[in-house]
């Protein structure tokens, strides 16, 4: 698999609370994490870094036996981000500089031409395909929930001052409900998976013509991470791309 | 945090309360020698420069405030990371723990808190500023009983523009107005609303809209309609449940078009005059359909106690208390009784029975002396006149009447007339030296017309003030005024180029026409720069700079000198005679024919392809040669005699001893 991950602290932020890694097993199979951590006073980097190293380590926990259908991969993803909320949870109860913490969280399974994604907040997965962005996942935010429901519009929901509430959090709450996805990855496509610091700066549509022109993935990554801090770079801005391994060398 | 002194004059003495952003702790103050409260601000300001000013803002036009039922700011403060608020110690609970212990309340010890409320909110109205965030948790109640209105502005001045993402929201939206939830702009209809529902919850014990998540209360806000009070509690007389409905309306316009008026009507809401008041209900205009009203408030009229109510001619003030319908009984029976006896006073009304009682009559935008004539003409007496800016109604014009026209009232009995004083002016402050965004965002809570930025090139920083229209201290009414700020764009920015290659005379030039202060920092070697040209700058091109910034630059003076060494060798050259002339021989010591010698050099100075010295010899010869090789170099030399090589040699820099 080829992918390239970069975080970076933004230019207005002390603390960068975003976790981001890609692990890969033997046999090809790889996970990417991203994660935003948020609350409990300064304790969302806490959050963020648990949530991805646990994945990790989950993930880890495979190498005897992969799961080999998109059922299995959601009942794993499911599996481990209750884990993953229930050991954070359990932190955050235990020290009152952790109370409240938590993180969004994006996970992305990769084996063969199968991508299987576990979503929680406000953090997203795009997938760039012949030409084409499609945002997969949908934002548990509160905004998002009242324009789902038709109370406000697209415009409205940009500049609302609550676009910052989020209405899931992994660790936040003792249980957890995951979004589970589950697509085809053929050769060419792209899989991007970034935080709210990227998404709420550069649009789906520029992000595409970064994503699908020259270069390599680090350098992409590298330009869509540059142009959000033109724009302001007011939050931590983290982006994982991956590129089927079948796309060529070009891509990397 | 506690022993802590801040300030230099606040010593903290314990813990009163945390919140979410927080710390409320009680202190003493030295210089003053009381006891003051002091929130601690839970929030790391550092880079949000604009929050941290729009938090100092919020807190300091809040220190403005002066009122029994506010508590009052005393000072706004920095202390390193620290940032705080001073404020007046109120000892007692919130309103929201008195409601857990005390609700539900009736409506006679309920109205006594909301006029209170009602009170300071419109005081701060009245001087401009919107709280956004009433809810009991913001309230203070004394051990006498007096409630007092805290954070004004200030808990959403923080949490509405931060970027931090936050996952404890439910808390929030209980009391948020329709307008809020949608995103917009707090008004002061929007306290109105939270107030609407503060009022709920006192009578009820409980919040009109619950639910799992804030996106479901938020919703509820939006779609549904408050619920009745009555419902639960069918002794809260209708006219007191209308002042929820009127003040938790959907659309800001149906509200109360100010707290006063909220003040005036929950003031009013027990007499016994409004025993008989409607629901209340959105004017016909809307989309909503609302064909059948009558049907709608049958359940109320078949209630015994109300059907007394609405008989005309029994005057006899009824209990406020309606006890709750004993039996439900067939509906049908009391609506025709209900329909007899309005058809009745229909035709009693008509052939003049009701002598004693009298219409108000319709005196708005009527002068004031006409309006008083009018009313009295008609059998009323004028009870208080208050004088009030009015969107509508020009200066001297009446703009509202208490009963409202169309009421029924007994003869005799008192019209409070409201004047206007024409539409509410403002005085315009003096905003220069001000940040434009901000002056906007709070100009736009007053209506103006419109608020527009001029921009020019000026030495303040970009956003600045520079001059506005109107001028300072000039009374304007905002509805009809469009401000004009001159505001800075920051000095004017030139971008930089590359300046590498320039010689000094093109960065004289540049300097020129950009207007940036060249300077040369150093001159140094450079093996790819020419000599005289400039090697690297700082700040690097591309760059947007002021005017007259300061660029650095560094000058090559040629590639550096590198340490160099010697190879010196005397070569003999052996003259030989050819031995295929004979005549050599025969000549003897005739002469010689010349032999051509050529050497070859590579070093530093000197390659291969030309001989350095070409000379003929006619017998034996030394020769010096000399091969200088810098560091890392390769070179060597060759003789030639002719064809013949006579020697020759190549080696490396470290090969010479």
């Amino acid at each position: 698999m080829l992918f390239s991950i970069r975080t970076d602290i933004g230019r207005k932020r002390t603390f960068n609370e975003d976790q981001a890694a890609c692990f890969e097993l033997d046999d090809g199979t790889v996970l990417a994490v991203i994660a935003d951590g948020m609350g409990g006073h300064r304790s969302g980097d806490v959050a963020s870094a648990m949530a991805v190293r646990l994945m990790g380590e989950h993930f880890d926990g495979l190498r005897d036996g992969v799961p080999r259908s998109a059922d299995m991969w959601a009942e794993w993803l499911d599996e481990s981000v209750r884990k993953v909320n229930r050991l954070i949870y359990e932190k955050a109860q235990s020290a009152p500089e952790h109370d409240g913490m938590g993180t969004t969280l994006e996970a992305a399974v990769i084996q063969g031409g199968d991508c299987h994604i576990a979503h929680v907040g406000d953090s997203r997965v795009y997938l760039v395909r012949s030409g084409e962005i499609t945002q997969i996942t949908k934002d548990h935010s509160y905004v998002n929930a009242l324009l789902a429901s038709g109370e406000i519009t697209e415009a409205e929901a940009e500049v609302h001052p609550q676009r910052n509430w989020i209405m899931r959090a992994v660790g936040s709450e003792k249980s957890i409900t995951s979004d589970f996805y589950h697509f085809r990855f053929h050769p060419g496509d792209y899989l991007l998976m970034c935080t709210d610091g990227l998404s709420n700066k550069v649009e789906p549509e520029t992000m595409r013509v970064l994503i699908s022109g020259g270069g390599t993935l680090d350098g992409k990554v590298a330009q869509l991470i540059d142009l959000a801090n033109e724009r302001g770079g007011e939050d931590n801005i983290t982006a994982v791309l991956l590129a089927h391994p079948a796309s060529g060398a070009g891509a990397l | 945090m506690i022993g802590n002194r801040i300030g230099d004059r606040y010593d903290i003495i314990g813990t009163i309360g945390e919140g979410g952003m927080s710390k409320v702790y009680l202190a003493h103050d030295l210089i003053l020698d009381r006891d003051v409260a002091i929130k601690v601000l839970n929030y790391d300001f550092a880079h949000e420069e604009e929050l941290k000013r729009r938090f100092q803002r919020e807190a300091l036009s809040a220190t403005s405030l002066t009122h029994p039922n506010i508590v009052n700011i005393f000072d706004v403060g920095e202390e390193d990371e620290l940032h705080y608020l001073v404020m007046e110690y109120v000892k007692g609970m919130t309103l929201k723990r008195y409601i857990l212990e005390n609700g539900p309340l009736p409506p006679e010890k309920a109205i006594p808190i909301m006029l209170q409320l009602v009170a300071a909110i419109s005081n701060a109205h009245h001087n401009g500023i919107v709280h956004r965030d009433v809810k009991p948790q913001n309230i203070l109640m004394d051990e006498e009983g007096n409630v007092k209105i805290t954070d004004f502005g200030i808990a959403m001045a923080l949490t509405a523009t931060s970027h931090t993402k936050t996952n404890s929201v439910l808390g929030t939206v209980h009391y948020l107005s329709p307008e809020q939830a949608r995103g917009g702009m707090a008004t002061k209809k929007s306290d109105i609303y939270s107030l609407g529902i503060v009022f709920y919850e006192l009578l009820t014990g409980k919040l009109p809209f619950s639910a799992e998540s804030a996106v479901a209360v938020a919703l509820k806000h939006l779609q549904e309609e408050t619920p009745s009070v009555r419902a639960e509690f069918p002794a809260i007389p209708q006219s007191v449940e209308n002042i929820i409905l009127k003040a938790t309306a959907k659309d800001p316009r149906h509200r109360y078009v100010s707290a006063d008026e909220m003040y005036d009507d929950l003031q009013t809401s027990l007499d016994p005059s409004r025993h008989d008041e409607t629901k209340f209900a959105l004017p016909f205009d809307e989309d909503e359909t609302r064909a059948l009203p009558v049907i709608k408030d049958v359940p109320h009229l078949i209630d015994p106690e109300d059907t007394v109510k609405i008989e005309p001619v029994k005057p006899a003030p009824v209990q406020p208390a309606a006890k709750p319908a004993k039996k439900k009984r067939k509906k049908w029976p009391w609506l025709l009784v209900v329909l007899l006896l309005i058809a009745a006073g229909a035709v009693l009304y008509l052939t003049g029975v009701f002598d004693r009682k009298v219409t108000v009559p319709n005196v708005l935008g009527k002068s004031e002396a006409d309006a008083i004539a009018l009313l009295e003409d008609s059998g009323f007496t004028i009870d208080d006149k208050l004088e009030q800016p009015s969107e509508e109604y020009e200066s001297g014009e009446v703009f509202r009447t208490i009963p409202e026209a169309g009421k029924e009232r007994d003869k005799g009995s008192a019209v409070k007339l409201y004047v206007s004083t024409g539409k509410e002016t403002m005085t315009f402050s003096d905003y220069k030296g001000r940040e434009f965004k901000s002056v906007k965002e709070r100009l736009d809570t007053y209506g103006f017309r419109s608020v527009v930025p001029e921009e020019v090139y000026d030495d303040k920083p970009a956003g600045t003030i520079l001059d506005q229209d109107p001028e300072p201290e000039s009374e304007v009414v905002p509805s009809e005024t469009d401000v004009i700020f001159t505001v800075s764009k920051g000095p004017e920015l030139v971008t930089l180029e590359s300046l590498i290659g320039y010689t000094d005379d093109q960065l004289t030039k540049y300097a020129k026409s950009s207007g940036f202060n060249i300077t040369v920092k150093k001159r140094t070697h450079s093996d790819s720069i020419p000599a005289g040209q400039v090697m690297s700058q700082d700040p690097s091109a591309g760059q947007s700079l002021p005017i007259g910034a300061e660029i650095s630059v560094i000058v090559s003076k040629g590639p550096a000198q590198k340490p160099v060494k010697l190879y010196a060798k005397r070569i003999k050259i052996p003259y030989e005679a050819e031995d295929t002339d004979d005549s050599s021989e025969d000549g003897g010591d005739e002469e010689r024919a010349p032999q051509t010698v050529r050497i070859y050099i590579q070093d530093r100075s000197h390659s291969m392809t030309d001989p350095v010295e070409e000379f003929e010899i006619t017998e034996d010869t030394e020769k010096q040669i000399t091969v200088e090789l810098e560091e890392g170099q390769r070179g060597g030399y060759k003789v030639l005699r002719g064809t013949t090589i006579i020697d020759e040699k190549t080696f490396d820099y470290k090969d010479i001893q």
